[in-house]
């Protein structure tokens, strides 16, 4: 009896109780929350947006277990006023030795708060391209096209430009086309206008755009911008080039490759050029073994 | 407006209705160079989708049997596309239906038409049709080909706001006399009218064809329902769709519902979503 009073004693004495009092109620804060977070999201539904979901989830979730954990504290005698005031002066403490992570902190809430893009939008962060696959508080995870996994920190995310690939339903290729310079370009024009309305994908409104962007050093260079809808964006534009390339060739329409012409100008003597005659019998040593080369 | 339709050929042929494949287990569907061929094998439906490169100009799409052990040839293989359906050998039934486009289709006629405050016209459109096929009557088709697949377009005031819908392969005519019916193709009459002070100026019509019907006329020609937008003031259009034939000399019974049904006979849309 003397020594179960003295485990009781014990017991009081090191707080045990309150200790299992306050890991039950996180327990419990853990369990409620993110049943009641999984649960919040199926009530919303398919009615909302991946992102808007993931949202929710969250913030159910930090809602519960962020009241059971305070409780948990008042369990272990902690005073919430003194915590909280001392709250400030850790802030202060904490804000100088974690100033990035800070940074990406409020950088994660201005970008869940502006949502410039979400959850299956498709980004492009300076070189790298991706699906955006989470959103969280300290970084934005892509996956990019070739199957990596970037994590890109959300204070960068706030401070380079952003392009979302996916937020109009239709896009524009430009495709750039350069065609030598004998050759006829309102002819040029019709044929990738008809090439345009062939192709099923290519939009019919907004029209086509046929751009003269100038005189290129090897031909001219024309610009000419297609719209489809933002799925067949690839196919697309694969499907344009094939087709220009082969009607090209039908039509006899040269796609010059980068020519470089010798001229030694009006007033000067024209380059020499003399035709040397291939030698009747060529040393036997050297043409050993090479029969072909120089002829 | 209920008036007759044009008589048509007494040669054409219903294309649609219920297929059995137990005597002739290939059957085809031919406009011209263009052809769906659906044979029926011991577990599976192969049909074979043969595309071509321009619209046929037929006014007719003939139904054939063709041979049991039918296989396109290599030269075709590019334009052709080979679905296959897994199904047990105790169904041998196939519904093929014709259904309207999946979205909205632009039409345009020659030129911008302008009609008058307190006029009505009527425009007569012509639109592509889909070739569709189910299992059973109240199934969704397991099958769903445009007999030419219309070029894509985008309807709307500017390229962030607006739909896809399709263009071309359309013809649009104020007198139905000029219109070429083909079994196709179906016939949508629509009665524009304007109760508004100011003239409608308009160069394109987006019509709404995945909320009609399709009848059918004594000559195996599709029709559907009329539509009917009256523009009542300069920002609202009301689109009233007729729940009947458009014609008395049509069959009443529809030959397809549509594709996206609508509880409300009268819808509201904004003007800048129907003309431009």
């Amino acid at each position: 009896m003397d020594e179960l009073s003295r485990l009781f004693d014990l017991i009081e004495s090191v707080h045990l109780f309150a200790i299992s009092q306050a890991l039950l109620l996180l327990g419990v804060g853990y369990l409620v929350g993110k049943l009641a977070s999984t649960a919040a999201v199926k009530i919303a539904g398919s009615s909302m947006s991946a992102h808007s979901r993931l949202i929710l989830r969250r913030a159910v979730f930090y809602m519960i277990f962020g009241l059971l954990g305070i409780s948990a504290l008042r369990q272990l005698g902690f005073d919430l006023s003194v915590i909280l005031g001392a709250a400030g002066i850790l802030t202060v403490a904490l804000g100088f030795a974690s100033q990035t992570s800070a940074s990406n902190l409020i950088s994660g809430l201005f970008l869940m708060l502006e949502r410039p893009f979400s959850i299956g939008d498709v980004i492009r962060v300076s070189a790298t391209t991706g699906e955006v696959i989470s959103i969280d508080l300290l970084s934005v995870k892509l996956r990019t096209f070739d199957n990596l996994f970037v994590r890109i920190p959300n204070e960068t995310m706030i401070k380079t430009e952003v392009t979302t690939l996916t937020k109009y339903a239709i896009r524009r290729a430009d495709l750039m086309v350069g065609v030598a310079y004998k050759e006829d370009i309102e002819e040029v024009r019709s044929i990738l206008m008809d090439i345009a309305e062939k192709e099923p994908l290519c939009l019919e409104e907004p029209k086509p755009l046929f751009i003269f962007t100038g005189f290129g050093s090897s031909s001219i260079d024309i610009q000419f911008s297609v719209w489809t809808q933002r799925e067949n964006f690839l196919i697309l534009k694969n499907n344009m080039l094939q087709a220009i390339k082969k009607r090209f060739d039908q039509e006899g329409i040269e796609i010059p490759f980068p020519h470089v012409s010798f001229y030694a100008g009006s007033d000067s003597n024209p380059l020499p050029v003399s035709l040397v005659q291939p030698d009747a019998a060529p040393p036997s040593s050297s043409s050993e073994g090479r029969s072909g080369e120089g002829s | 407006m209920k008036n007759s339709a044009p008589s048509a050929s007494p040669k054409s042929q219903p294309w649609w209705g219920t297929f059995d494949f137990t005597e002739h287990p290939c059957q085809s569907w031919v406009l011209n160079d263009r052809s769906i061929t659906i044979r029926r094998d011991t577990a599976e439906w192969k049909i074979w989708d043969h595309r071509s490169a321009q619209e046929s100009m037929s006014q007719y799409c003939q139904q054939l049997p063709c041979r049991p052990d039918f296989e396109p040839s290599e030269a075709l293989a590019s334009d052709v596309t080979l679905i296959r359906l897994l199904q047990g050998p105790a169904e041998n039934k196939l519904i093929i239906k014709p259904a309207l486009a999946d979205r909205f289709i632009v039409v345009s006629p020659s030129a911008a038409l302008h009609l008058l405050p307190g006029e009505a016209a009527t425009l007569y459109v012509s639109t592509p049709l889909w070739f569709t096929a189910r299992t059973s009557e109240n199934s969704k088709p397991v099958i769903d080909l445009p007999f030419w697949r219309p070029s894509d377009s985008w309807f709307g005031p500017s390229t962030r706001e607006g739909e896809m819908c399709y263009a071309k392969y359309t013809d649009a005519r104020l007198d139905l006399n000029l219109l070429e019916q083909k079994q196709h193709r179906a016939v949508t009459p629509v009665h524009v009218i304007n109760h508004a002070e100011d003239v409608l100026a308009f160069e394109r019509i987006n019509i709404p064809v995945p909320l009609l019907t399709l009848y059918t006329d004594t000559e195996n020609q599709l029709w559907t329902n009329q539509l009917t937008l009256t523009l009542n003031d300069e920002r609202d259009i009301e689109v009233d769709i007729a729940q009947v034939a458009p014609f008395d000399s049509l069959v009443p019974e529809p030959v397809n519902t549509p594709r996206t049904p609508s509880g409300k006979r009268t819808l509201m849309r904004n003007l800048s979503s129907l003309f431009a």
